[in-house]
């Protein structure tokens, strides 16, 4: 038993970090809007492997586990990482449990983008068919878009968002169209892996939300620490240091649990589900908290547009949006 | 496709390449969620044997009855080979590694083996101390009596002034031929009604620096010159004391660590409370929302309905249960660390200010759980209110919750110190 990265672990969380700190870093999101990846970064990002970090090797993935792959997921929630590249990795393994090989190699050459739909009440999918009020998460330039819930994982085309504008989100990191359906045919379905995939979503949203938080705590303490009122650095008051110290706690315990969740989940452990929703639960709340103090923590600094804080704070309440703990999961 | 330009597949490559060819690799640490077939193997041990004599009847509240069932099952443990676990072996402990304590705790957790009692201070404070600290014969006489349940001891640093600030102390000790005639005034001594021997810090010499001047002895609890009054606690038991001390002659050989060298000696116990004195609370606790969830299914409120149908109390639980699991993940990542490092670090101030947190929050949805019926209570009485009562001392007792957030401010963060 060890739940801390591996020495190999720690090369991908650092060669993840250094590609998106070169290639995706916060400040390409500027004046309330980022650009999708381009299609030379997407193809970049198919080359590291990211797409199908856990598919099989003889299908052309890189044959990791998915604690290799929350890890990754961690390293890009630091950088606001497109939720596309969740909705993508995700959607690859459908395809894998779909047999859709043509497909699959495409999305793991970088060639396809999809998108995540986020239903407004619960999805309606009759005799396959999806119906219902959506916000789709990164469908600009998207090839196809992903629903999933605990019953139900169906690729849809991208085409359904044609003639659909394009919406502000909260979040300027991300796009949003907001599309209505009445029995849409999916491209691929399958019932039988929902409850996993969506437990493996519930672990990937929680690697985002983690990497955030921590990106958050770190930057308020190095606030704390230079930024000096009174003739002291704020870091040295109480009111201060301990929401530091706070943020630190709740992060070192959604990151336990996030690797923990992985581990149990592909170890197919009987309470793995559990494990998830609850590592789903804590990191987003931990995105969340901590986004929040550290605003209080940046004064009317942290108030600005022109400033980080708000960015994660934004991005904290879209991933809580995502692929939200079932009622009674963790019961 | 091994040579493609793409990163992780030839991290990938590499590791799968030096996993087969090299010893080495497979040794140093990977993510692992598993108990090795050695640590199953010694889980069913303890399961086997907590089975078979764990005592029956529930732990008394007070009293010559709550000596007698404690020591009686410290004497058990001792005699099946099950006492010390954390204790080296040439010290007759069981030197079990910190993966191996973990799942003792957790089988003892899993067993509704009873709270460690009186023992608590022996075990882990005062042995572990003499162990690194003690000389050879302080060590030799003690150690055997705290592991087979003969000795009793407590713990006497803080004082009416000295709480948080523990080295601002004021309990006088002035040497006089080979002994130190003690004055002063220690509270919140957790048993001393009962105890023999207390672990005594004091001040041996004023004209020294805070940190400087202090002196820790084995102070025997019967020497004439001390007072023990019990103090009542809201629950109506009397957990701690105040010890008054008035002219106690305490021969220099129960000098622990050498005189005036104290804050060290106490400071070598701490680590080791931060290693894994609290594991057993940490695992303790998921049973607790275990038997919150039961007590929800098993009590109606006010409208007729059962609480775990109520969406308010539902939505309580759920978070418990995720915190209890990031607890627990917290403790597994606790462990590793101390595996891979060899000595407990701040970060354990991280796990102590969250199983705070947990435990009251735990006992406040008990309180929603149970309504109007927490209202039956009396002093003494155990159950979710007594609980409920007595886990406001998690966050201050052994250290408050604002003492762990300085020192994970401080220490894991590296923010300046303001004290
Ligand atoms: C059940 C129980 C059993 C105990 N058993 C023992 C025992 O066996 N032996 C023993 O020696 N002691 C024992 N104690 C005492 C315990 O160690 C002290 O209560 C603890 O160290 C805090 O000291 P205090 O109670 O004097 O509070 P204080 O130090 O007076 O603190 C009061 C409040 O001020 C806050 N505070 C203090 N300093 C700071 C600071 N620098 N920054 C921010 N806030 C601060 C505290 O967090 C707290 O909220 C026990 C306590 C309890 C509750």
């Amino acid at each position: 038993m060890d739940l801390l990265p591996s020495s190999e672990q720690e090369q991908i969380i650092t060669m993840a970090m250094d590609f998106m700190a070169t290639e995706m870093p916060l400040e390409r999101i500027k004046n309330g809007q980022a650009d999708a990846p381009s299609s030379e970064r997407w193809e970049a990002m198919a080359e590291l492997g990211w797409f199908g970090i856990t598919v099989h090797q003889d299908l052309g993935g890189v044959g990791y586990g998915l604690a290799e792959e929350a890890l990754l997921f961690r390293a890009a929630g630091r950088f606001l990482a497109p939720v596309s590249t969740l909705a993508t990795s995700l959607a690859a393994r459908l395809m894998v449990t779909c047999g859709a090989e043509e497909l699959l190699s495409r999305c793991l050459k970088g060639e396809v983008k999809i998108a995540l739909a986020v239903p407004e009440t619960k999805i309606d999918n009759e005799r396959g068919r999806l119906s219902g009020r959506f916000r789709i998460i990164d469908g600009r330039g998207a090839d196809f878009i992903l629903f999933l819930s605990q019953d139900q994982a169906a690729l849809c085309d991208g085409s359904l968002l044609g003639g659909c504008d394009e919406k502000s989100c909260l979040d300027p990191s991300a796009s949003l169209h907001i599309i209505e359906l009445n029995g849409a045919h999916p491209d691929l379905v399958d019932r039988q892996v929902a409850s996993d995939l969506y437990a493996i979503g519930m672990i990937l949203v929680a690697a985002l939300a983690v990497g955030t938080a921590e990106a958050i705590c770190e930057m308020a303490v190095t606030h704390a620490k230079d930024r000096e009122q009174f003739g002291r650095p704020i870091g040295v008051f109480q009111a201060i240091k301990h929401p530091c110290a706070d943020m630190a706690m709740r992060n070192e315990a959604a990151f336990s649990q996030m690797c923990y969740a992985a581990l149990a989940l592909d170890s197919c452990h009987n309470d793995a589900v559990r494990q998830a929703a609850a590592a789903r639960y804590l990191a987003g709340h931990a995105g969340l908290t901590n986004a929040r103090a550290n605003i209080q923590i940046h004064g009317a600094l942290g108030m600005t547009d022109e400033f980080n804080a708000h960015l994660h704070l934004k991005r904290a309440h879209l991933l809580d949006v995502l692929l939200p703990v079932p009622k009674g999961a963790l019961l | 496709m091994l040579l493609r330009d793409c990163i992780f597949k030839i991290v990938y490559y590499y590791s799968s390449v030096t996993k087969k060819s090299t010893e080495k690799f497979l040794r140093s640490p990977v993510m692992d969620m598993d108990f090795s077939k050695q640590e199953e193997r010694l889980r069913d041990e303890i399961r086997t044997w907590l089975r078979e004599n764990i005592p029956k009847d529930r732990r008394p509240l007070e009293g010559a009855d709550v000596c007698a069932y404690d020591l009686s099952w410290q004497r058990k443990q001792y005699e099946g080979g099950w006492a010390g676990i954390n204790w080296p072996s040439e010290y007759g402990g069981r030197g079990l590694s910190l993966i191996q304590q973990l799942i003792w705790y957790e089988e003892y957790a899993n067993a509704d083996a009873p709270d460690v009692g009186i023992c608590f201070v022996g075990l882990n404070h005062g042995g572990p101390t003499l162990i690194y600290r003690g000389d050879e014969e302080q060590k030799g006489f003690h150690l055997p009596r705290i592991l087979n349940g003969e000795s009793i001891w407590c713990q006497g640093f803080s004082e009416p002034g000295a709480g948080s600030d523990l080295a601002s102390l004021g309990t006088r000790g002035r040497i006089e031929g080979d002994e130190i005639v003690v004055n002063g005034h220690k509270i919140w001594t957790s048993y001393a009604q009962y105890a023999d021997y207390q672990e005594l810090l004091i001040r041996t010499d004023p004209e020294a620096s805070k940190h400087k001047g202090l002196t820790w002895l084995i102070c025997d609890m019967r020497s004439s010159g001390i007072t023990v009054r019990p103090i009542r606690m809201m629950t109506g038991e009397h957990d701690f004391c105040e010890v008054f001390y008035e002219d106690v002659r305490i021969p220099l050989r129960n000098v622990v660590g050498e005189l005036h060298d104290g804050w060290s000696v106490a400071m070598s116990t701490l680590s080791f409370e931060r290693g894994t004195a609290f594991l057993a609370d940490q695992v303790r606790l998921a049973r607790t929302v275990d038997l919150l969830i039961d007590l929800a299914k098993d009590t109606v409120g006010p409208e007729g309905r059962r609480r775990i149908d109520d969406d308010t109390i539902v939505q309580s639980l759920s978070v418990l249960r995720a915190q209890v699991a990031g607890l627990r993940a917290m403790a597994y990542a606790g462990v590793s660390r101390i595996a891979r490092t060899g000595l407990p670090g701040p970060e354990g101030s991280m796990i102590r200010l969250y199983l705070a947190q947990i435990l009251q929050s735990a006992h406040q949805v008990g309180m929603e759980i149970l309504g109007s019926r927490m209202l039956d209570f009396g002093y003494g009485q155990q159950g979710w209110v007594f609980d409920y009562l007595y886990h406001f001392a998690s966050s201050i007792g052994g250290g408050t919750s604002e003492i762990q957030r300085e020192i994970i401010g401080e220490r894991v963060l590296g923010l300046p110190r303001g004290r």
